[in-house]
C-alpha cells in the first residue's frame, strides 16, 4: 500500500516538476515569399488553438503550449536545417510545416530519423504519408492529390460538360504526384486527357503551353499550381479573345498566396474553380463562431469570407487541438510516445470535421475526399464555394 | 671648370696650358654628343620594345579571356535556368532532371560543376570533379554573402583552375539559394592556346604574384616583360588574373651596350690623339686661336659648328683641321647609333610579324575588318577553317557574306575599347553556327582596323536547348529519342538502346526512321506531324523495328520543345515498349492489326475500333455504320487471271475505299474479297444517320464501279454492299457483323452492285438456313431422308443408254427441297463429302444390282462429283473400292465434273482421272460451256464426254448465239474424239436442231423427269 502511495505520489511530484515549464510547438514554413499567405494562415490556425489549450490549462497538467517559427523560404535545405534545429530544442514535441509538399518530402527522412513528428496542415503531395516508413512519424489533415485527381475530373465533367481535358502541371513531385491521379482518375471516368504540359517553377510564361492544351481539343484545364504561376496564366489567358479562355479547374495552391490581388481584374474574366477542403462561409458551428471570434480579435479579420487560405487555419487548428490530445494521451514530451498516441487518439468534433477517430496505424490522413468542394473568387476577393455539395 | 684649369696654372708655360685647353675642349664635345645620343636612342628604343610586347600581351590576353568567358557564361547560365533551381526546392528535380544532366559530359562542356546550397554545402556534383580545396566553402560564402559571382584560383600539382561561383537566386523571393560552381581548367586552356604562338615567347598567368600557369617558363632577368589584365568582366575577388609575357628574342640591351663600349674606347684613344697633337702645336699659339675657342664655345652649347677653314700649316692652322677631323669622328659614331636605332626600328617590325604568326597560327577564328567597308581585310587559316573558305579567299570578302544577322544587329563599330555580340555566321557550306564575336580596334598601318575573335559557341546554345529538353524528359525508364528541328537524332538515352537494340553512336545523326516498321502507312505519319506542329504533342500506338529485325508495339509520346522565341527547336521522343504486355504479345502472334496485302486495318483492329465505337457512342449518343462490300464476281476475276492480278484489283479498291470514307472512319479488309467500313460519329437520328451511310455507300458504289487497270488488263467490278447501324453496347460485335454480311448477302440477291440496309426480316431467312443445315446434317448421317433420283439419257434412236443420279432430299415438313438450295448448303458446310459418299455408293448398288439383270447390263450410270470430293486425296481409292466391291463394270460409271474444279492444281486432278480412267471409269465434263475452258486444256483431260449446258440448249431454237456455241462445242468434242450429250432437252424442236449440228445423245424432260427407282424401273421395262 505504501509502495503505491509512493508511486502515485512520484507520479505527482514528477507532473509537478514539469508544471509551469513550456511545452513547444515548432513551425517551419515559407514565411519570407512575399505573396504567399500560408505560412500566415497555418500560424493563425495553431496559434488559436494554442491560445484556447492554454487558456483551458494547457497540457500535461497545466504545462503551456508555445509556439515556435522558422522560415524555410521554401527551400528544401533550409527546411532540413530547420527541421534538424527544431529537433534539438527540449520539450518541442513536434514540428507544422507550410503548403509546399517537396518541403515535406525532403524533410521526411529527417523526421523519421529524428523520430520527431512532422504535421502536414497543407502539403498534398501522396508521399507525404505514402512513403513506406514505419513507424510514419508524419500526420496529414490535409487533401490529398490521390482524392484531388477524381475531384477535378468529376467537377469538370459536371460543371463544364468537359469531355477532355488539358492538365498543367508544375515539374516537381508534386506535379508528379498530381498526374499520377488525374490520369488514373480520367482513365476510369473515360474522359480524354488531350495533353499534359509541364512548365518549371520560375518560367516566364505559360501561354505557349496553354495554347498547346486548348489546341488539343482540351474543354476544360485543370492547373496545378502555385499563386505565381496560377496569376501568370490567368493574366495571360484574360488578354486571349474570350472565346479562347478555357475554363479552369485549379488545385489549392493558388490559394496559399494574394492570388486575386495578384491577378486583378484578369481573374474575373476567367472561368475559375479551385479545389478546397474548408470554407468559414456560411459555417454555424461553435467552434466555427469561436475560431471567427478569435480571429477577428487578434488578426483583425472582419468576416468568414476574409480568411486568406482559409484551409490552413482550419487544418491547422484541428491538427494542433489533436497534437494536444496526444500529449495529454502520451502522458509526457517523449515524442515517440506523442507519435504513439496520434494514432490512437479517439473521437474529437473539430472545426472542419467530426473525427471518429482522426489517425490510425495504416492511415495517416485524417481527411478524406468526402471533405472536396469546389469555389470561386468573387469580384472582392472572397473565395465562395460553389453551390453544389460535394464532387 | 675651365677658367679653373686656367686660374691655377697661370705660371705653366703656354704650351702645356694650350695642350690641357684643347684636351679639355675636345672631351667636353666628346661628353656632350656621345651622352646626347646614347639618351635619345635608348628612350626611343625602350618605348617601341615595350609598346611591341604589351600589343602581343594585349592579343594573347583577349584571346584567353575569351575562351574562359564563354566556359563562365554556360556557367552562368545554368545557374539562371530553372533546373538548377527546381533542384534546390525539389529532391525530384534533383535527382531525376539536373544529376543526369550534370553527368552527362556533353552537357557540362566537360567542366566539373557543383552545386551547393544555401549553406554551400554541396548537393550535386558532376562524376568528373576534380579535388576543389576547402576555399570552395569560403568562396561559395562570400558569394550567398554578396550574392554576386565569386571567382577564385585552385593550383596544385596537375593543374591549375579558375573556379567560377554564380549564385542562384529562387525567383519567387530572390533569395540566394545555391551556389553553382564551375572549375575551368586553365593549365589545358593556356597551353593549347599559347602553343599556337609558335613564336619565341614566355607567357605566364598570375594570380596575387603567383605563376598559376607558364608556357616555356624563361629566366626573365635582361627582358622587358609587358603583362594585362584578363578581362573577364566579373573581376575576381582577390585581385585580377594577369597575364604576363617576355619575349624570348635578342636583348637589344646588349648590342646597344657593346656600341657604348665600343664610344668609350673612341673617345680614349682620341683623348690620346689630341693630347698629342695640342702639345705639338702649344707653342705656335697666334691668334688664330680665337676662332677656335669660339667655336668650341658654341659646341658646347650644343650647336651644330663648322670649323672655319685654317691652310696654315702651323699650330693654329693643324688645331683647325684636327678639330675638324674629330667632329667629323664624332659625326660618324653618331650615324653609327642612327643605323643602330634603324635596325632595332626593324626589330620592331619583328613584333608585327610575331603578330602576324600569331594571328596567322592562332586556333581561334580571327579577323580583320574594316569597319568602313564592311570589308574583311585579313582572316587567319583557323578562320578559312572554320567558314570553310580558301583561306586567300576570305581576305577581301566582304563580312555580310558570312554574317546571318541584319546589318544592323551586328554592325562592326569602333565605339568602345571592345565590344562582344552574339551573332549567327553562315559557312560555306550554309551550314549556319551560333557564334560570340569579340571584337576590338588595333591600330594598322594608320588606319583603325577592327580585329575580332569569333567563338563558336553551337554547342553551349545546344546545351541551353538541352535544359530545356531535360525539363521535358525525366522518366528514365523509357526511352527517350531527341531530335533536332530537323529529326535528326541529336541524343538517346539508355533505354533507348535498351528497346530498340541500336546504341547511341548507330542512330545519332540520322533520322528516326531507321525504326520504321513498315506498318503505319504516310498518312498516319502525315496526320503525326500535322498534329505535332499544331499542338506539340503527339502520343499513340506504334509498331517499329528493332535493330534484330523484331517488329515491336510501343506507346510513343512526342513532344515539341521550342526556344526563347516559340520556334520548335527540338522534338522529344519517349516510348515505352509495350510488347510485355499480355495483349501486345498475342497480338504479335496474330501478326498485327494490318492486312500486308493491302495495308488496311485487319479484322482484329476492326474489331478493337468497333468496340472503342460503341463506348464512345455510348456516351455521346451518336450512330455509327458497319458498311460490308464484297466484290462481285471476284473469284472469277481470280480464276481467269490469276492471284496476282486478284491482288492487284484488291489494292486498287482498299485505295478507293479510303478516299470515299472520313478520315476518322475504319477501312478494313476481312479476307478474301470481304472489306469493311466503319463510320463513326453520324448523326444522333438514325433516319439521318441512315441518309449519311447510305451517301457514303453510293460513293464507293460508283468509285468502285470504275474501270481498274491490272497491270495490262482493263477491268471492271462492282461491289455488292450491306450496311447496318448501330449505337453503344445494345448489340454485340460479332451480332452487327452478321448483320452487314446479311444486308450484304441481299443487295447480292438484288442483283448485286448496289446497297442494301439490315433488314430483320432478313435476319429469319438466315435462320431458317442454318435450321436446314442442321437439318442436312442429320438427314446425311440417317440418310432416312436422302433419295436418289434418276433421269434417263438417250441416243438419237431414243434408246435409254443410261441414268444420271440426282440427289433429293425428302424433308419431314418442308418434303421435297430442291438440290440448288441444299447443296451450296452441303458444299459450305463440308457435309457434301459424306452427301457425295453415300450418292456414289447408292449408284453403284444400283449399278451393280443392274448389271446382274439381263436387258439393263447395258445401262450407264453418271454421278455428279462435287469439287470437294474430287480434291481428296482418298477419292480414286474411294471410287475404286466401290467399283471392286459391288463388282460393276469401271465403263458403266460416268463420273460427271464440274469446269471449275479442273482450274486449280491441274496435275493434281490430271493424274486422278488418268488413274481412274485407266481402270475404264469414264469421265463427263458437266455444264460444258459456262466456265473458260480452253481448247488446248480441255485436251489435256482425260475425258470421254462433254455435257452442254442446259441454259444453251434452252434458246437454241430461237438464239443464234447459243446454236453457235452449241455448234463450236460439238465440233469441237468431235475433233477430240469425245461423245457429247445434251442436257434440258424439253422440246422436238430442241431436240432436231441438236441432232442437225451432230449431238447424239441427250436428256431432259422430252425423255423423262427424274424419277424415283421404282418409277425408273417402270420405265425401263416399258422402253424399248
Amino acid at each position: 500500500m505504501i509502495q503505491k502511495i509512493l508511486v502515485l505520489l512520484s507520479f505527482l511530484f514528477a507532473h509537478q516538476a514539469h508544471a509551469g515549464e513550456l511545452v513547444y510547438i515548432g513551425l517551419d514554413a515559407e514565411f519570407a515569399q512575399k505573396s504567399s499567405t500560408s505560412a500566415q494562415a497555418v500560424q493563425q490556425g495553431i496559434q488559436i488553438a494554442i491560445d484556447e489549450i492554454n487558456q483551458a490549462g494547457g497540457v500535461l497538467g497545466g504545462r503551456k503550449l508555445e509556439l515556435i517559427t522558422r522560415d524555410n523560404r521554401s527551400i528544401t535545405a533550409i527546411a532540413v536545417d530547420n527541421l534538424r534545429d527544431l529537433a534539438k530544442i527540449p520539450d518541442l514535441i513536434a514540428v507544422f510545416g507550410g503548403k509546399y509538399s517537396p518541403v515535406y518530402i525532403e524533410c521526411i527522412p529527417v523526421a523519421q530519423e529524428l523520430q520527431i513528428p512532422l504535421l502536414d496542415p497543407w502539403g498534398s503531395a501522396d508521399m507525404i504519408t505514402d512513403h513506406g516508413f514505419q513507424p510514419s512519424y508524419t500526420f496529414r489533415l490535409s487533401l490529398k492529390d490521390s482524392w484531388a485527381g477524381p475531384a477535378f475530373v468529376r467537377f469538370a465533367m459536371k460543371q463544364h460538360k468537359a469531355k477532355h481535358l488539358g492538365v498543367l502541371l508544375p515539374n516537381t513531385s508534386w506535379g508528379r504526384s498530381n498526374q499520377a491521379a488525374i490520369d488514373k482518375a480520367a482513365a476510369k471516368a473515360g474522359v480524354k486527357l488531350t495533353g499534359v504540359r509541364w512548365y518549371n517553377w520560375g518560367d516566364p510564361s505559360l501561354i505557349i503551353k496553354y495554347n498547346e492544351l486548348r489546341n488539343t481539343g482540351a474543354d476544360a484545364i485543370i492547373l496545378v499550381a502555385n499563386e505565381n504561376e496560377g496569376s501568370l496564366l490567368i493574366k495571360e489567358m484574360a488578354a486571349l479573345p474570350p472565346e479562347q479562355r478555357l475554363p479552369i479547374i485549379s488545385h489549392w495552391g493558388v490559394t496559399g498566396g494574394d492570388f486575386a490581388g495578384m491577378t486583378g481584374d484578369a481573374l474575373q474574366k476567367i472561368d475559375f474553380s479551385v479545389i478546397q477542403t474548408y470554407s468559414f462561409i456560411g459555417q454555424k458551428s461553435p467552434i466555427a463562431k469561436r475560431v471567427l471570434a478569435a480571429m477577428q480579435r487578434s488578426y483583425g479579420i472582419a468576416e468568414a469570407s476574409q480568411i486568406k487560405s482559409p484551409v490552413g487555419v482550419a487544418h491547422a487548428y484541428d491538427l494542433t487541438h489533436l497534437l494536444a490530445r496526444a500529449i495529454n494521451q502520451a502522458g509526457s514530451t517523449n515524442r515517440g510516445k506523442i507519435r504513439d498516441a496520434m494514432e490512437k487518439l479517439g473521437p474529437y468534433v473539430g472545426l472542419v470535421q467530426y473525427y471518429a477517430q482522426p489517425f490510425s496505424p495504416d492511415r495517416h490522413d485524417a481527411l478524406s475526399d468526402k471533405n472536396i468542394f469546389f469555389s470561386r473568387y468573387t469580384a472582392d476577393d472572397k473565395l465562395i464555394p460553389f453551390d453544389q455539395p460535394n464532387y | 671648370m675651365n677658367s679653373l684649369l686656367w686660374r691655377n696654372h697661370d705660371n705653366l708655360p703656354l704650351e702645356i696650358r694650350i695642350k690641357r685647353a684643347a684636351f679639355a675642349m675636345t672631351m667636353l664635345i666628346v661628353v656632350i654628343l656621345g651622352g646626347m645620343l646614347l639618351i635619345l636612342t635608348l628612350s626611343e628604343i625602350l618605348s617601341n620594345q615595350t609598346k611591341a610586347n604589351r600589343d602581343s600581351a594585349n592579343f594573347i590576353g583577349k584571346v584567353l579571356s575569351v575562351d574562359i568567358k564563354s566556359q563562365l557564361n554556360s556557367v552562368k547560365t545554368l545557374s539562371q535556368s530553372s533546373l538548377v533551381w527546381t533542384a534546390l526546392t525539389d529532391s525530384a528535380g534533383r535527382d531525376a532532371h539536373l544529376r543526369p544532366f550534370l553527368q552527362n559530359k556533353t552537357n557540362s562542356g566537360n567542366m566539373p560543376m557543383h552545386l551547393l546550397d544555401y549553406r554551400g554545402r554541396s548537393v550535386l556534383e558532376s562524376v568528373s570533379s576534380a579535388h576543389i580545396d576547402s576555399s570552395l566553402a569560403q568562396l561559395s560564402a562570400r558569394v550567398l554573402a554578396d550574392r554576386r559571382p565569386r571567382f577564385a584560383t585552385d593550383q596544385n600539382a596537375e593543374h591549375s583552375a579558375l573556379i567560377v561561383a554564380f549564385p542562384v537566386f529562387f525567383p519567387y523571393t530572390q533569395d540566394a539559394i545555391g551556389v553553382l560552381v564551375g572549375e575551368i581548367d586553365l593549365s589545358n586552356n593556356f597551353s593549347s592556346k599559347v602553343e599556337d604562338l609558335g613564336a619565341e615567347i614566355g607567357i605566364e598567368i598570375l594570380h596575387q604574384g603567383r605563376i598559376l600557369a607558364a608556357h616555356r617558363h624563361i629566366d626573365s632577368g635582361g627582358y622587358f616583360p609587358a603583362s594585362v589584365e584578363l578581362n573577364l568582366q566579373e573581376t575576381i575577388d582577390d585581385g585580377p588574373l594577369v597575364l604576363k609575357l617576355y619575349s624570348t628574342s635578342n636583348p637589344w640591351i646588349q648590342t646597344v651596350t657593346k656600341y657604348i663600349v665600343l664610344s668609350i674606347a673612341l673617345a680614349a684613344l682620341l683623348g690620346t690623339l689630341v693630347w698629342r697633337i695640342a702639345g705639338l702645336i702649344a707653342r705656335r699659339i697666334t691668334l688664330r686661336l680665337t676662332p677656335l675657342t669660339n667655336a668650341c664655345v658654341a659646341i658646347s652649347k650644343g650647336h651644330d659648328v663648322t670649323i672655319p677653314q685654317d691652310d696654315g700649316m702651323d699650330e693654329v692652322g693643324v688645331l683647325s683641321r684636327t678639330l675638324q677631323n674629330a667632329i667629323s669622328s664624332y659625326r660618324q659614331i653618331n650615324t653609327h647609333l642612327e643605323q643602330l636605332v634603324a635596325e632595332k626600328t626593324r626589330g620592331l617590325s619583328e613584333s608585327e610579324s610575331r603578330f602576324r604568326r600569331f594571328f596567322e597560327n592562332n586556333s581561334s577564328v580571327m579577323l580583320l575588318i574594316d569597319p568602313a567597308s564592311g570589308e574583311i581585310r585579313d582572316a587567319n587559316y583557323a578562320a578559312a577553317n572554320f567558314y570553310g573558305y580558301p583561306h586567300e579567299e576570305m581576305a577581301g570578302m566582304h563580312y555580310r557574306y558570312i554574317n546571318l544577322l541584319s546589318e544592323l544587329a551586328s554592325r562592326p563599330n569602333l565605339e568602345g575599347e571592345g565590344l562582344e555580340f552574339i551573332s549567327r555566321h553562315q559557312l560555306f557550306n550554309g551550314d549556319a553556327r551560333d557564334v560570340e564575336v569579340y571584337s576590338t580596334p588595333i591600330e594598322s598601318d594608320g588606319r583603325t582596323l577592327l580585329f575580332a575573335i569569333v567563338h563558336d559557341i553551337s554547342e553551349r546554345t545546344l546545351n541551353e536547348r538541352e535544359l530545356r529538353i531535360a525539363a521535358t524528359a525525366f522518366e528514365v525508364q523509357e526511352g527517350i529519342l531527341i531530335t533536332d528541328a530537323d529529326i535528326n537524332i541529336l541524343r538517346v538515352n539508355k533505354a533507348f538502346s535498351r528497346i530498340t537494340g541500336y546504341q547511341a553512336d548507330e542512330v545519332i545523326g540520322h533520322n528516326p526512321s531507321i525504326l520504321n516498321s513498315g506498318y503505319q502507312d504516310t498518312e498516319f505519319y502525315a496526320a503525326m506531324w500535322d498534329d505535332l506542329h499544331r499542338t506539340g504533342e503527339w502520343e499513340g500506338e506504334i509498331w517499329n523495328r528493332r535493330k534484330n529485325g523484331e517488329i515491336y508495339p510501343e506507346y510513343l509520346t512526342i513532344t515539341a520543345t521550342r526556344d526563347v522565341k516559340g520556334n520548335i527547336s527540338n522534338y522529344v521522343a519517349a516510348f515505352n515498349d509495350i510488347t510485355a504486355s499480355k495483349k501486345a504479345e498475342e497480338e504479335i502472334k496474330g501478326l498485327a492489326f494490318y492486312d500486308p496485302l493491302t495495308r488496311l486495318p485487319n479484322r482484329r483492329l476492326l474489331l478493337d475500333r468497333l468496340t472503342r465505337a460503341q463506348a464512345s457512342s455510348a456516351r455521346n449518343a451518336q450512330q455509327c455504320a458497319l458498311l460490308f462490300i464484297d466484290l462481285d464476281h471476284f473469284k472469277s476475276l481470280n480464276d481467269t487471271l490469276g492471284h496476282d492480278i486478284g491482288d492487284l484489283l484488291l489494292q486498287q479498291v482498299a485505295q478507293r475505299l479510303q478516299t470515299c470514307v472520313r478520315d476518322d472512319d475504319t477501312v478494313a479488309r476481312q479476307g478474301g474479297d470481304e472489306f469493311v467500313l466503319m463510320l463513326e460519329n453520324l448523326s444522333e437520328s438514325t433516319i439521318d444517320a441512315a441518309k449519311q451511310a447510305e451517301k457514303i455507300a453510293e460513293k464507293i458504289l460508283l468509285t468502285l464501279n470504275q474501270t481498274y487497270y491490272l497491270g495490262t488488263h482493263a477491268h471492271h467490278n462492282t461491289p455488292s454492299i450491306g450496311i447496318t447501324l448501330f449505337s453503344g453496347h445494345q448489340t454485340k460485335a460479332e451480332e452487327l457483323f452478321k448483320q452487314a454480311d446479311i444486308a450484304m448477302y441481299q443487295s447480292k440477291s438484288a442483283g448485286r452492285n448496289t446497297l442494301r440496309f439490315y433488314d430483320p426480316t432478313m435476319q429469319a431467312e438466315i435462320s431458317a438456313q442454318v435450321a436446314l443445315e442442321l437439318d442436312l446434317r442429320r438427314a446425311v448421317s440417317e440418310h432416312s431422308e436422302l433419295l436418289l433420283y434418276y433421269q434417263t439419257q438417250v441416243d438419237d434412236a431414243d434408246h435409254i443408254t443410261g441414268v444420271e443420279a440426282l440427289i433429293r432430299w425428302n424433308h419431314p415438313e418442308q418434303g421435297l427441297i430442291s438440290p440448288a438450295k441444299f447443296i451450296p448448303l452441303a458444299e459450305e458446310s463440308g457435309l457434301i463429302l459424306p452427301l457425295g459418299h453415300w450418292v456414289l455408293t447408292t449408284a453403284c448398288r444400283q449399278l451393280a444390282s443392274w448389271s446382274a439383270q439381263p436387258g439393263r447390263e447395258h445401262l450407264s450410270m453418271a454421278v455428279n462429283i462435287s469439287p470437294r470430293q474430287f480434291w481428296l486425296p482418298t477419292f480414286v481409292e474411294e471410287v475404286l473400292t466401290l467399283i471392286n466391291y459391288f463388282k460393276i463394270n469401271p465403263a458403266k460409271l460416268k463420273l460427271e465434273i464440274t469446269e471449275s474444279m479442273t482450274l486449280d492444281n491441274v496435275d493434281d486432278i490430271i493424274a486422278k482421272m488418268t488413274a481412274l480412267k485407266s481402270k475404264g471409269i469414264n469421265f463427263s465434263m458437266d455444264d460444258f460451256g459456262t466456265g473458260y475452258s480452253s481448247l488446248q486444256y480441255l485436251k489435256k483431260l482425260p475425258l470421254s464426254q462433254l455435257k452442254i449446258d442446259q441454259s444453251f440448249v434452252r434458246d437454241i431454237a430461237n438464239d443464234s448465239g447459243d446454236q453457235a456455241i452449241v455448234r463450236t462445242v460439238i465440233a469441237m468434242a468431235q475433233s477430240l474424239d469425245l461423245n457429247v450429250i445434251a442436257e434440258g432437252v424439253e422440246t422436238k424442236e430442241q431436240r432436231a436442231i441438236l441432232l442437225s449440228y451432230g449431238c447424239s445423245n441427250y436428256q431432259g424432260y422430252l425423255f423423262g423427269k427424274p424419277v424415283p427407282i421404282e418409277q425408273l424401273e417402270i420405265v425401263l421395262t416399258q422402253s424399248p
